[in-house]
C-alpha cells in the first residue's frame, strides 16, 4: 500500500483530478442503468465526488511521513485525515439513502448551464489575461462581455459600468489599501 | 464594583476630546469599508492602519484600532446581505438568513437587523470584558486540549440543525470540509500533507476565497443558469422594502441579540475560537430556541441577529485574554497586542493598575464605537439596501469581478483566486443539488483547531485524557445531546405522520 501511494503523490495533481473525473463518468453510466439511482444520478455524483476525494486523500496517508516522536506519541499526521475519512464512510452511506428515499426531490433539470459555465471559463480567462493585459482592462472587457451575454444594450451602461467599477478599484486597492494590481506584460513593456 | 464604575468614568473622561472622538470615528468608517470589502480581513484593515498611528499617543491609537475592530465585524455583514458575500468568515452565518432575506424583498429589516444586532452585541461583549474580564480569563486558561477539542466538537454539532432535513447531506458536506482543511503542513509535526508538489498549498486552502466562491460565485452562477432577459422586468414588478424598519421593531430579537451577544463573548475568550465559531454556535442554538426552526436558512430575522449579535460580542471576548494575559484570543487581537508593544505596554495584569487610564479609555471607546456604529451604519445602510435595484446584468458581472479582486488582494496570488473559482463551481453544484454550503465552511475553520487539540490531548495523556476532565465530558454529553436531538424529532415527526 506504501508504494502505490508514494506512486499516486509522484503524479501531478491535474493526473489524479482526471482519473476522478474518469469514475465519475463512468458511475453516471452506473446510475442510469436503474430507474431508482438515474432520477437522483446527479446528487449522487455529487456525493461520489467528495468520497473520491476522500479516498485519494486516505490513500495518499500511506505515503506521508512518520518522525519517531509522532510514532511513540501515538498519533501522527496520518491520523486525523484517516478519522474523518473512516466517519465519511458512514456520513456517505447515510446519505446515499437517504437521496435514494422515494420521497426525496429529484434532480433539477440543467437550464442554461451552458451559459453559466462560459461565464466561469471566461473569469478564467480574464484571470489569465491579467499578466498579459494587466487588471483593468481584462476585468472591464469581462464586465462589458458577461453585460452583452446577458443581453444588455444599453450603450451608455455598457461603458459607465466598467469605467466606475476600474475607478473604484484604482482608488481603493491601489490608492487607499496600496495593494498594487497586475498591470499587464504590454503597459509595463510601453511604460518602459 | 464601585472601583470598576469609577475607572470606566475616569476612562470616559480620558477620551472626552474631540481628537478621541475623529480617532474613533476614522477607525469605525475604516473598519466598516475593510470589513465589507471582500479579502480584507478585520486584522488586515487593522494593521493596515497600525502605521498610522506610530506618532499618536497610546490612547488615542489603540481607541482607533478599536473602532477598526469594532466596525469591521459588522462590515462583514454588509456584503452578506446585500450579494450573498460575506465580507469576513465571521459574517458567513449571517449570509444564510440575511440574503434570503433580502432576495424576498426585506432589505431594510435584514440591514437593520444586522446592524443593531451587531451594536448591542458589542456592547454586551464590552459589558462583560468590563465586569468579568479578570475571572474569566482564569477560566480560559485552565482550558486542557481536550476542553478545547470537546468545545470544536460542540461547535461541529451544529451541522445538525444547519442541514435542515437534508442533515444527512450537511454531515457529508462538514466531513468534506475538515478533509479539505488536512491540506497543507500537519499544525502539530509541520509534515507536507496532500499538497501535490503546490508551494501555495502549504498554508492549507485561504478561508476567504472559499466563502468568496461557495457562496458569491455559487450563488451567481445558480442565477445566471436561471437567468432570462424577463426576469429584469419581473423584478420591477416585485415591491421590495429598502426601508429600516422603526427602533421598536427591534424589541421581539431582544433574546435573540443577548443570547447570541453573551455566547460570542463567551466563546471570543477562547484563544484561537473567534466570532466565526461563535456566531455559528449562536446561530444553532437560536434555531433550537425558536418556535419556527423552519424558517432559519430562509430568511429569518432571528438567525441574523443571532450570528451578528455573536461575531460582536466575540471581539469584547477576545479583548479579554488579550489585556489580562497578553494572549490574543483573535487574529486581529494579535495584531492589537503587537500595538500596545509598539506603544511599550505589555498586556497583562499589571497593565490595569500601571496604565488605567488606557485600559479603561480603551473599554470606553467601545461604547463610543458602537454607537457611531449605529449613526454610520444607519446611513450607509440606506444606500447598501439600494442593491436590489441594480440591474442583474450589471450586478452579476460586477459581484464576478468583485469575487475575483477580494481573492487576489488577500496575497496577490492567482492561486486564490483559482481557488475562488474552483469552490464557485462547487457552491453552484452544492446548491443545484441541495447540499449545504455552509458545513464545508464549518469544518474548514475548525479543522485545524480540531486536529491540534485532539493531537495534543493523544500526545499529553492518551485517549483517557479526552474523558479525564469534568468539563470535557460535559462538553461531550451536550455535544452528543445537540446532535441527536434533531434526529430523533425527526423520527418522532415522521412516526406521528
Amino acid at each position: 500500500m506504501a508504494s502505490f501511494s508514494a506512486w499516486l503523490t509522484s503524479l501531478p495533481y491535474g493526473v489524479s483530478l482526471g482519473f476522478i473525473a474518469l469514475v465519475l463518468v463512468l458511475l453516471y453510466f452506473l446510475f442510469g442503468l436503474s430507474e431508482r439511482t438515474k432520477r437522483v444520478r446527479s446528487q449522487l455524483l455529487v456525493l461520489c465526488a467528495m468520497d473520491l476525494i476522500t479516498l485519494l486523500f486516505f490513500l495518499l496517508t500511506f505515503s506521508l511521513r512518520v518522525s519517531k516522536l509522532a510514532q511513540n506519541a501515538g498519533a501522527t499526521p496520518r491520523t486525523v485525515p484517516r478519522l474523518w475519512a473512516f466517519l465519511m464512510i458512514f456520513a456517505s452511506i447515510g446519505a446515499f439513502f437517504a437521496i435514494l428515499k422515494h420521497d426525496a426531490k429529484e434532480d433539477e433539470p440543467f437550464e442554461r448551464w451552458i451559459f453559466a459555465l462560459l461565464v466561469g471559463v471566461g473569469s478564467i480567462f480574464s484571470v489569465m489575461m491579467f499578466s498579459f493585459i494587466g487588471y483593468y482592462l481584462s476585468s472591464a472587457l469581462f464586465i462589458v462581455l458577461v453585460m452583452v451575454s446577458m443581453g444588455e444594450r444599453n450603450k451608455v451602461q455598457l461603458v459607465v459600468t466598467p469605467v466606475i467599477w476600474c475607478l473604484f478599484t484604482y482608488i481603493v486597492f491601489a490608492r487607499l489599501l496600496f495593494i498594487k494590481l497586475p498591470v499587464g506584460m504590454i503597459f509595463k513593456g510601453i511604460m518602459r | 464594583m464601585f472601583e470598576i464604575l469609577h475607572n470606566l468614568g475616569l476612562g470616559f473622561g480620558v477620551i472626552a476630546n474631540y481628537q478621541s472622538f475623529i480617532a474613533i470615528l476614522i477607525g469605525v468608517i475604516v473598519g466598516i469599508l475593510g470589513g465589507a470589502i471582500p479579502g480584507i480581513s478585520p486584522s488586515m484593515a487593522v494593521a493596515l492602519l497600525l502605521p498610522m498611528t506610530y506618532g499618536m499617543s497610546p490612547t488615542f491609537a489603540m481607541v482607533m484600532l478599536m473602532g477598526i475592530y469594532i466596525g469591521a465585524n459588522y462590515g462583514g455583514s454588509i456584503t452578506a446581505v446585500a450579494i450573498n458575500t460575506p465580507g469576513t468568515p465571521s459574517a458567513t452565518v449571517t449570509a444564510f438568513d440575511g440574503y434570503p432575506m433580502l432576495k424576498k424583498g426585506r432589505a431594510g429589516e435584514a440591514m437593520g437587523i444586522s446592524l443593531w444586532a451587531s451594536t448591542f452585541g458589542g456592547l454586551i461583549g464590552a459589558i462583560i470584558l468590563i465586569f468579568f474580564s479578570v475571572p474569566l480569563s482564569k477560566v480560559a486558561l485552565n482550558f486542557w486540549p481536550s476542553e478545547y477539542f470537546a468545545l470544536c466538537v460542540m461547535g461541529l454539532t451544529t451541522v445538525a440543525t444547519l442541514g435542515g432535513a437534508n442533515w444527512q447531506k450537511a454531515l457529508v458536506t462538514c466531513l468534506f470540509g475538515l478533509v479539505l482543511n488536512t491540506v497543507g503542513l500537519d499544525p502539530t509535526f509541520g509534515i507536507k500533507r496532500f499538497t501535490f508538489g503546490v508551494t501555495r498549498l502549504f498554508d492549507g486552502f485561504e478561508m476567504v476565497p472559499v466563502l468568496i466562491g461557495l457562496f458569491a460565485l455559487g450563488e451567481v452562477l445558480d442565477n445566471l443558469e436561471h437567468y432570462h432577459a424577463t426576469d429584469e422586468k419581473k423584478q420591477k414588478e416585485e415591491p421590495v422594502s429598502y426601508k429600516l424598519p422603526k427602533l421598536s421593531y427591534y424589541w421581539h430579537l431582544k433574546w435573540s441579540i443577548i443570547r447570541a451577544g453573551l455566547a460570542g463573548c463567551l466563546i471570543g475568550i477562547f484563544p484561537g475560537a473567534g466570532g466565526t465559531i461563535a456566531s455559528f454556535i449562536a446561530y444553532d442554538v437560536e434555531k433550537r430556541c425558536s418556535k419556527h426552526p423552519e424558517e432559519f436558512g430562509h430568511g429569518a430575522p432571528e438567525g441574523v441577529a443571532a450570528s451578528e449579535a455573536a461575531n460582536s460580542g466575540s471581539v469584547g471576548g477576545a479583548m479579554v485574554p488579550l489585556l489580562t494575559l497578553g494572549i490574543p484570543g483573535s487574529s486581529t487581537a494579535a495584531v492589537l497586542l503587537s500595538a500596545l508593544m509598539i506603544h511599550n505596554l505589555n498586556p497583562g495584569p499589571q497593565l490595569f493598575t500601571s496604565e488605567p487610564e488606557l485600559v479603561y479609555g480603551l473599554f470606553a471607546s467601545m461604547f463610543v464605537a458602537n454607537v457611531i456604529m449605529v449613526l454610520i451604519g444607519t446611513y450607509g445602510a440606506r444606500i447598501w439596501v439600494k442593491v436590489g435595484y441594480i440591474k442583474k446584468t450589471i450586478l452579476y458581472p460586477l459581484i464576478f469581478a468583485f469575487s475575483i479582486l477580494g481573492s487576489y488582494s488577500i496575497k496577490k496570488s492567482m492561486f486564490d483566486v483559482g481557488t475562488c473559482l474552483a469552490f464557485g463551481l462547487v457552491g453552484w453544484m452544492f446548491k443545484k443539488y441541495r447540499y449545504p454550503s455552509s458545513p464545508v465552511v464549518l469544518g474548514l475553520v475548525l479543522g485545524k483547531l480540531i486536529e491540534t487539540n485532539y493531537i495534543q490531548t493523544l500526545m499529553v495523556t492518551g485517549p483517557i485524557g479526552f474523558v479525564q476532565r469534568p468539563m470535557t465530558v460535559v462538553l461531550f454529553v451536550i455535544s452528543f445531546v445537540a446532535i441527536l436531538y434533531p434526529i430523533i424529532s425527526d423520527v418522532r415527526k415522521a412516526r406521528q405522520k
